[in-house]
């Protein structure tokens, strides 16, 4: 596919300097000193959808075949543009799923899926963001722990990760997958916000921004407030004095954004170019692609490496109006769970709407694949060649937990492409360890059990 | 009741016995003999029918085969050998003359594989320790069984630090800054910063503190709360706020308040530190910034303890003002901690009664109840909006016959005009309701959703807080009367709902807002049938209601019953289109009956939903918006009678028992010992921020508890004196941390 040439470092420095600059400085724009020695810039992009639609309805839409073909409400990801850069890993057991205790059948998977760790109803400790008072320990989300690893490896991004999406209903609280020390991670779901952020990171990092000055006195204050929560942290036990490092992190992690801000940003030379439209979509199908174009520039900006996004919500789909979703919503009348369980209008209704759902989430995705296809890597190839895309689902189909859907694009080098991967029985961490290792990690276990990484024959 | 509090209870050789009985009853084996459990330590034996099963019993076989028996067998066979999702039956162990044959079966036959593959491992000494296992009759983990109570009230956990709630932030810093008005933004304190998290149900953000996604959002808050109050600094403290003894006299009057205690000297000196650099309103708004950041404010906590010690009177009085307030504590009781007067336990119990006095009872009380119920704070029904079907999006065409009122926009922001024989879906036909929307048509199509009023959570929530506070603070209410009074405090919403006679309503006289009038006892009783209650689970229209949903949440509100989760390999099935049906009939076919009486392919849903669904057909006659239906609408009566199912290993006091209605039903459980004692271990939990079911240590308390709201007839206040006066409120134990 043509690259949009406006997007590439090479057109930004034939702006600067013309072909003389792109010859002389090419080689050294890129990747500095300290990222070469890091290694290659690899990306982790998770996308999370709630509650995948009956068996009867999703699987003859899915490969049955060797290959990623796809029919019928899937076939989005038969486009040309995509095809041979997304796999679907089908056959992974979520074990932490079954093995939770909380919300009837889906809280639990869904809480399992990244982290690989049961969800308990009880916890109170680390995990009380999740609805009851459950939680999943002290266990990071994939995601989390990707973006985590990497600041602990010294690559200082200007956002550690990004996360976008919506979750209408507080019934959904049981069922978001992105966790940071257990606990459940907000998103943010405006397009507006979710564009100003990265812009204003962008900003830093070309040096083109317009700092405030004379800001200092928020650190100050900050800094007055981090010796407060030390004082406090000193008389707690020590559950709840390690439940305030949040807070104190949290603190710590924002006056030094303010610093980042005082000083005026790094400065790396590298192209941001950000549409204005992206940050005035409205509803929700457009904010939807509207982030993950946002998404697309803040990874070949290098504002950050790792973004999870997700949507759900039992009122989430009434005003998504695209292919009728919304419509049919209003129309039936009920909430989505209750659809996908055929409560509520008529079977056909019903039906419609599950299948143009999949059809949306499958040409979001594949949209995301094509976004990052745009963007040219100075070492070769694409964004998208450097990046896991993963999007997955609580449930595969109906109440199951032995067959995770986990689909995967770009790939970073480390899975099969192009291919319907049957992986006959592992567990859903093995994936999670291998989406680990593709990007640079090399781990054996991730979440609660010893399930090593996916075997070879499933990988590239 | 909760398993844990059960299953200590039987011995291993009656374990043995239950599932001999059941095995006997499912075989229809009359000629079973009695059963003889051997006393011998390495050795025991089991009748079935003429069989005689020995196995051994050593410590070390016990070990094996349970954890051959939980890693794979317990999934199919269930933890007590009763059945489980892939084998929902007892286990058949008639079918074996003697131990050897039972070691063979399962050596050649378990686990099964999927399908067509061959068994799972499990070798011959796996089958051996496994039999042995199943002969002495699944016992239980010596090391897994709950504490015993022993009148040991002692062992109890500590409620985890707490982030202040939305409603209790704004509280206390409108409260304390009231001189000058200082007003808390609700977009951001509720929408970006507390998210307010129920842990056991409750609403209290136990062991939650602030991070990364909200602490940007809180510096803002804490940012503009001190502009406003620096902008008006003289109007708070009558010296100049230039002066370093002004600024210190300032945080030691305010902080003491925010934090309720003292600002240490070394925070003082960092804060007018902070001060200096910015001196004069500028330096103000920062200070207050920073005290409110301070988890001294943020945060509620206790100190950390070496040994079981009582709460500091202030953390006494903090613990005391959340619970019967739901809020800090104010000056005076903090005065009232000071001078020593929760230093006796009548101390505690004068003051719990003073405070229940106060106007804030009621906001306690609502605090409490709005979670019991589970009342989502967001409800909102705005009327019948299902008479409008889509016809059209935005620029595309709406297509149609003759005359109709069609309507263009989204949301609740709409448009309508009278329009004949179709009509383009646009700005121009209709103007613009939203800008910078995707829009749509909508026809009006004339269809009854069963409902017409209007409703809000706060509406819901204050009936329920009036009629509850009414029971609690002013008439000795009890339990029963919880459950069946007909007594009612209306608004003139609520008064519609409820369908109460005008005549009622004229002269009634007023509490908290509402008129107090009697519901036709034959439609409503207590809590149970208030709007507030059966809002849960109800649906968009009449007939979509989730008997489902509702009769899991009565069994969780009333017995402190949960449901397993369900299973993970349920295929869902596809439900015909039968206008006929209502969503009832629909549950009773997919939920409740194996329409193929095919014991090798049994209905996996019936085993669980039996236990809530029928629980939940009492609800029928309420709609989602609390209003009494007696028929669907398509015609068909309400039939809101159903029976109470046990659950396996969790009895309850009313299993057994059958109902016509919500009405019956409430009297069911008005009369219910169980349900009393689950209600008083809510109110533990609520109090002391932990799920008490969880804390096998909070057993004792929550027996006493119990057994003291009985004593007092169960009576709504008594139980709240109790629970302050409860040593597992007014101590703290040393933790210890297993990191």
């Amino acid at each position: 596919m043509a690259k949009e040439i406006k997007y590439t470092r090479r057109h930004l420095l034939e702006r600067i300097g013309g072909t003389t600059a792109v010859a002389t400085l090419m080689p050294f724009i890129p990747y500095t000193e300290a990222e070469a020695a890091q290694g290659p810039r690899l990306r982790y992009w998770s996308m999370f959808t709630m509650v995948a639609p009956k068996g009867s309805l999703q699987n003859p839409n899915l490969p049955t075949g060797d290959d990623a073909v796809f029919r019928s409400h899937f076939t989005p990801l038969n486009d040309p543009a995509v095809k041979g850069k997304i796999s679907l890993y089908r056959g992974l057991k979520n074990k932490a799923g079954s093995d939770s205790n909380v919300s009837g059948g889906h809280g639990g998977q869904a809480a399992g899926i990244l982290t690989g760790t049961p969800a308990i109803k009880g916890r109170v400790g680390a995990g009380s963001r999740l609805k009851e008072g459950a939680g999943v320990n002290e266990a990071d989300s994939i995601d989390q722990f990707i973006a985590k690893a990497w600041a602990d490896k010294g690559i200082n991004l200007p956002l550690r990760d990004l996360r976008y999406g919506f979750n209408d209903g507080d019934v959904d609280e049981t069922k978001t997958a992105f966790f940071n020390r257990g606990r459940m991670v907000f998103h943010e779901g405006d397009a507006k916000k979710f564009y100003d952020q990265v812009l204003q990171k962008a900003k830093n990092v070309d040096g083109t921004g317009v700092q405030p000055v004379d800001l200092t006195y928020r650190e100050d204050i900050l800094g007055t407030v981090l010796n407060d929560v030390n004082r406090v942290k000193r008389k707690l036990s020590a559950i709840d004095s390690r439940r305030l490092d949040n807070h104190l992190d949290a603190v710590s992690e924002l006056q030094r954004d303010f610093r980042s801000d005082s000083m005026g940003g790094g400065g790396s030379g590298i192209a941001c170019e950000l549409d204005s439209s992206y940050g005035n979509a409205n509803g929700k199908a457009n904010t939807f692609d509207a982030f993950g174009k946002i998404v697309a520039v803040a990874f070949n900006c290098d504002i950050t490496r790792v973004v999870s996004g997700m949507f759900c919500g039992y009122q989430f789909y009434k005003d998504v109006n695209v292919f009728d979703i919304g419509s049919l919503s209003r129309k039936i009348g009920g909430v989505y769970h209750g659809i996908t369980h055929d409560k509520g209008g008529n079977q056909a209704d019903r039906h419609a709407l599950v299948n143009n759902i999949s059809k949306w989430r499958a040409t979001l995705f594949a949209n995301i694949i094509k976004e990052l296809d745009k963007f040219e890597e100075p070492t070769g190839g694409t964004v998208l060649d450097k990046t896991v895309v993963h999007w997955t689902t609580e449930h595969m189909r109906d109440h199951y937990n032995d067959d995770s859907f986990n689909m995967i694009g770009g790939g970073a080098g480390h899975f099969k492409m192009g291919k319907h991967v049957k992986c006959g029985g592992a567990l859903q961490n093995a994936m999670l360890v291998s989406i680990a290792n593709a990007v640079g990690f090399d781990i054996n276990k991730f979440g609660q059990y010893d399930s090593g990484p996916l075997a070879k024959q499933y990988l590239a | 009741m909760n398993y844990w509090f059960k299953l200590g209870r039987l011995s291993n050789a009656a374990l043995t016995v239950f599932i001999i009985f059941l095995v006997s009853a499912c075989t229809g084996d009359t000629n079973t003999s009695s059963t003889s459990s051997s006393s011998s330590s390495s050795s025991s034996s089991s009748g079935q029918g003429n069989n005689v099963l020995v196995g051994n019993e050593s410590e070390a076989i016990m070990k094996s085969g349970r954890q051959s028996w939980q890693g794979a067998c317990e999934d199919c066979h269930g933890a007590d050998g009763q059945g489980g999702v892939g084998y929902p039956k007892p286990l058949n162990l008639s079918r074996f003359a003697l131990r050897e044959d039972m070691v063979t079966y399962i050596y050649q036959q378990m686990p099964p594989g999927e399908g067509d593959q061959p068994k799972l491992g499990c070798d011959l000494q796996c089958a051996n320790d496994t039999a042995d296992f199943i002969i002495a009759g699944l016992p239980v983990d010596p090391d897994s069984l709950p504490l015993t109570c022993n009148g040991n009230i002692e062992e109890h956990a500590n409620p985890p630090i707490r982030l202040l709630t939305s409603s209790q932030f704004r509280e206390l810093v409108e409260r304390v800054y009231s001189k000058v008005n200082v007003e808390v933004s609700p977009q951001i304190a509720n929408a970006k910063v507390f998210q307010d998290v129920k842990v056991a149900g409750f609403k209290n953000n136990a062991g939650v503190t602030l991070d990364g996604n909200n602490i940007k959002d809180m510096f803002g808050l804490a940012m503009d709360i001190g502009q406003q109050v620096a902008n008006k600094f003289s109007s708070l403290m009558s010296c100049d706020a230039g002066q370093e003894s002004c600024v210190r006299q300032y945080i030691n009057e305010y902080g003491g308040q925010l934090f309720r205690r003292e600002p240490s000297l070394e925070h003082t000196d960092e804060l007018v530190l902070l001060h200096k650099k910015n001196s004069g309103p500028e330096g103000i708004a920062h200070v207050t910034a920073a005290m409110i950041l301070s988890p001294n404010l943020l945060y509620t906590f206790e100190e950390d303890v070496l040994v079981r010690t009582p709460l500091k009177p202030r953390e006494l009085a903090a613990r005391m003002a959340f619970l019967l307030w739901n809020t800090t504590p104010d000056a005076a009781l903090l005065a009232a901690a000071d001078s020593g007067v929760l230093n006796t336990v009548s101390g505690i119990e004068a003051k719990a009664e003073e405070m229940l006095r106060d106007d804030r009872a009621f906001d306690g009380l609502r605090s409490f109840y709005d979670s019991y119920v589970a009342l989502d704070p967001d409800f909102e029904y705005k009327g019948s909006n299902a008479n409008w079907q889509h016809c059209g999006d935005e620029f595309g065409q709406c297509n149609f016959q003759g005359e109709k009122r069609v309507r263009y926009g989204i949301n609740d922001k709409w448009n309508e005009r009278t329009l004949s024989n179709g009509t383009p879906c646009s700005n121009q036909v209709f103007g613009d309701p939203s800008p910078g929307t995707n829009k749509v048509c909508e026809i009006f199509i004339g269809i009854n959703d069963g409902v017409s009023h209007a409703l809000t959570a706060a509406q819901a929530s204050d009936e329920l807080t009036r009629f509850v506070s009414d029971l609690t603070l002013r008439s000795e209410g009890s339990f029963e009367d919880l459950m069946m009074s007909p007594k009612a405090f209306v608004d003139e919403t609520t008064a519609k709902i409820y369908a109460v006679e005008n005549g009622q309503l004229s002269g009634a006289p007023e509490y908290q807002g509402g008129k107090q009038v009697l519901l036709d006892s034959s439609k409503r009783a207590g809590i149970i049938t208030r709007i507030a209650f059966v809002l849960h689970g109800g649906g968009d229209r009449v007939g979509l209601s989730s008997p489902t949903l509702r009769g899991e949440h009565l069994l969780k509100t009333m017995f402190c019953q949960s449901p397993p989760p369900a299973p993970g390999d349920v295929e869902f099935p596809d439900v015909p289109d039968d206008p006929n049906l209502t969503w009832v009939d629909v549950i009773k076919q997919f939920h409740l009956v194996d329409d193929d009486n095919n014991p090798d392919t049994p209905n996996p849903c019936i085993e669980c939903h039996l236990t809530f669904d029928p629980l939940g057909f009492a609800f029928e006659n309420y709609a989602f918006n609390g209003e009494y239906v007696s028929q669907y609408l398509g015609g068909q009566m309400v039939d809101a009678s159903g029976e109470v199912h046990p659950i396996k290993n969790d009895p309850k006091d009313i299993d057994g028992s059958s109902f016509n209605d919500a009405i019956e039903l409430s009297e069911i459980i008005a009369k219910s010992d169980d349900a009393a004692t689950c209600f008083s271990n809510q109110w533990l939990t609520y109090a002391v921020a932990r799920d008490i079911a969880e804390n096998s240590g909070d057993q004792c308390a929550a027996e006493e508890l119990a057994r003291e709201f009985k004593s007092s007839g169960y009576t709504l206040k008594e139980l709240l004196i109790a629970l302050v006066k409860s040593p597992s409120f007014r101590f703290r134990n040393p933790e210890v941390d297993a990191q």
